[in-house]
């Protein structure tokens, strides 16, 4: 019989401050400013979410050094790892904002984008410190149910709102096979918290068949929400239907607060028992490289392409976790900021052409855009280098680094892949390079409007950005391996 | 008199396979939003029979709240299908064509 | 061992009983016609009308009222429990049933002013 104890744990402000600031702004926003006149939301709108992010950040930069602990009785773990992700996380909202300034069709409902920002982000961040699998899934859901909104915020045009029915079904899909994973996980060892979970199995007390399945279907949950490829049908359709800052910052915080969960989850809960799960995402990374590389090759539209190419990093950054070593983390983490920034900073471009044509953008539209705007073309060949793995760009060390992880782990097959992928890469990477300086080609019109010129700082901004970082990885890759130690201290 | 917890966990098991099959065959959204309920709540059957096994009530705890998320989920849900009905979109998905390359 | 089969006889019995009787009430409390004719014929349930259904729709404002009722009305399902061990959980709990009511009020607010508790 279950007995009913009731015991009320020590709250650690500390520990949830992101999370307070931002949940409290996304409440402060949809009910104040629902009386504000049409043409101050969108102002009050952005200052209010930028400013609750620049604030979230305080809390994570302020912890950085501290040793890890646990808050509200294990559930919590607030370590560098996690505070890292949720900097990456409040980064992507604060671009994401600043990428939706001017975004003609987002003004009556400015409100509700910022709010729900706000509030994706914090279920992102309370998931990326997340040490028990309750906690994980209300933050998955949090995070979730806030992106399907936000694709379809463009209530008017079907391609958003099917995406989002889409990713919806989908995404729901994958959480109740992560959830039945939890359950199953639960039943075998009787915990929910990761430490103890790891506990129960290595005092034995687990009962191997069920933590088996649980453990798979765990992975196969987390697989749907980061994209990685037989579970991965859901992104082409929602990155194109969203509109395009909600696409970015989906791109860039959903794949960094997925990874940062699998590669936690299946180090600190299921550590020990490596062999059973280490090929599996093994496996889900070549499959993810040939999926979205293989797919990616056949896109005309940029949105699309874009897509199925973070399919194919998926298999960069599931690598990582199939190796599971500090070094491994510490590549993941470097990945996933240069990733971010590269990600944001080329669909905040499709969105200035996008504001341009006023339509979808296919690669044709790129077409001697170089001779029209010099130094976007020429972040947007920033940008294009990275991603697919060239010097002297982020992406080139990120790369470098997961492939020397990969082979001091043992797993020189997927450096191996990998490298195959990186090679296919270049064939859909390039041609938008190509058509930015094709001469044939009439000057494309642009006329100029005012609001481009916030979207076109930050596209300069995250340009400089990613080749900084390249040049100088240094500094980066320092507070890459504080994180990483600060999740496996070995 | 005593169920044994494999006896819950079969049927949970049953129910999210029945809930899956549905996903991967069934074609009308609203359909494929019952579905996914019937897979959470068998996720909710596992955790409370596990509860139950265990002595422990925070697995009746977690079932509660993916209660409340799965309602709001399903709302969501819901409320997408009604604005595409809303553009005149038919409610089948094979036939929502627009995003397919 | 049969005596634990016993209580699953008792609501298989109960399960049946209750549909029958009300199927067999229609029969004998049907004072007006004696002749079953068109619609009386057909299966239907709740009182509506199964071949109605292809030419009435329900309006969408049916719809935004029923999804915005079981959004809240699930929400109890977290009062519940915190009801019954108010007690125990003294000041602590009551501050976070208040928070949560506080959360629950802003989305109330949000619905209400935004005009999606009108019939339209």
């Amino acid at each position: 019989m279950i007995t009913l104890t009731v015991t009320t744990v020590p709250v650690s402000w500390s520990a949830i401050a992101p999370e307070i600031v931002l949940l409290s702004c996304a409440c402060v926003l949809l009910t104040c400013a629902i009386f504000l006149p049409a043409r101050l939301a969108h102002p009050v709108g952005a200052a209010v979410a930028a400013g609750a992010f620049a604030a979230a950040m305080v809390a994570p930069i302020a912890q950085w050094h501290d040793a890890p602990r646990t808050a509200f009785d294990d559930t919590l773990r607030i370590d560098a790892f996690g505070n890292g992700a949720r900097l990456l996380i409040f980064a992507a909202g604060l671009l994401a904002v600043v990428v939706a300034w001017g975004m003609p069709h987002l003004f009556d409902r400015a409100v509700e984008y910022h709010a729900l920002l706000l509030a994706a982000a914090a279920g992102m961040s309370l998931l990326a410190v997340s040490n028990s699998l309750v906690i994980a899934f209300i933050a998955l859901e949090l995070f979730s149910i806030a992106l399907y909104v936000l694709v379809a915020i463009d209530v008017d045009a079907l391609p958003g709102l099917e995406g989002a029915l889409k990713y919806l079904i989908v995404g729901s899909v994958g959480a109740a096979f992560l959830l039945y994973g939890s359950a199953l996980v639960y039943g075998a060892t009787g915990q929910f918290e990761f430490d103890l979970i790891a506990q129960s199995i290595r005092h034995g007390d687990a009962h191997g068949g069920v933590l088996l399945l649980g453990v798979a279907m765990i992975i196969v949950g987390l697989g749907f929400k980061a994209n990685s490829a037989p579970f991965h049908m859901w992104t082409p359709d929602a990155y194109e239907g969203a509109p395009t800052p909600v696409t970015a910052f989906m791109s860039a915080a959903t794949k960094t607060v997925a990874l940062v969960l699998a590669f936690r989850v299946l180090v600190a809960a299921f550590g020990e028992d490596s062999a059973i799960w280490q090929d599996a995402v093994g496996a889900l990374a070549v499959a993810s490289f040939a999926v979205g590389n293989l797919a990616a090759l056949r896109q005309a539209n940029v949105k699309r392409m874009l897509a199925y190419s973070t399919i194919g990093h998926t298999g960069f950054l599931f690598t990582a976790v199939a190796v599971h070593t500090q070094a491994a983390a510490r590549a993941m983490f470097y990945y996933l900021a240069i990733y971010s920034l590269m990600n944001i900073g080329a669909f905040a471009l499709v969105a200035i052409r996008e504001r341009e044509l006023g339509r979808p953008v296919l690669i044709d539209d790129f077409r001697g855009y170089a001779y029209r705007r010099p130094l976007l073309a020429l972040s947007m060949v920033v940008f294009m280098l990275s991603l697919a793995g060239l010097p002297p760009m982020g992406g080139f060390i990120a790369k470098i680094t997961i492939w020397s992880s990969a082979v001091d782990g043992g797993q020189t097959y997927l450096a191996i892949v990998g490298v195959a992928a990186t090679l296919v890469g270049l064939g859909y990477y390039l041609k938008i390079p190509f058509a930015l300086v094709d001469r044939d080609v009439p000057i494309p019109e642009s006329p100029y409007r005012p609001a481009f010129a916030v979207t076109s700082a930050t596209v300069l901004a995250t340009a400089v950005a990613v080749m900084v970082l390249g040049i100088i990885p240094g500094p980066l890759l320092d507070l890459a391996q504080t994180a990483s130690a600060s999740l496996i201290g070995r | 008199m005593h169920i044994g917890v494999e006896y819950f966990v079969s049927v949970s098991a049953i129910v999210f396979g029945i809930g899956m099959f549905g996903v991967f065959t069934r074609r009308s959204p609203l359909i494929l939003l019952l579905s996914v309920e019937l897979m959470l709540n068998s996720c909710n059957l596992t955790l409370i029979a596990f509860s139950r096994y265990w002595g422990d009530q925070s697995g009746q705890v977690f079932a509660l709240i993916v209660m409340g998320i799965a309602a709001s989920e399903v709302v969501v849900g819901l409320g997408l299908v009604v604005a595409v009905a809303r553009r005149k979109a038919d409610l089948d998905v094979d036939r929502l064509t627009a995003l397919r390359h | 061992m049969l005596g634990d089969w016993a209580a699953v006889l008792v609501f298989a019995v109960i399960a049946m009983a209750i549909p029958l009787s009300l199927l067999f009430a229609t029969f004998a409390l049907d004072t007006r016609s004696k002749r079953r004719a068109g619609d009386k014929r057909i299966p239907f349930e709740s009182g509506v009308s199964a071949n109605e259904f292809h030419a009435h729709r329900f309006t969408i404002s049916y719809y935004l009222t029923a999804m915005l009722f079981i959004v809240f009305d699930i929400e109890i399902v977290f009062l519940y429990p915190l009801a019954l061990r108010m007690h125990a959980l003294g000041m602590f709990g009551f501050a976070e049933m208040a928070v949560f009511i506080v959360l629950l009020a802003v989305a109330y607010v949000y619905v209400w002013r935004k005009g999606a508790l009108e019939w339209r």
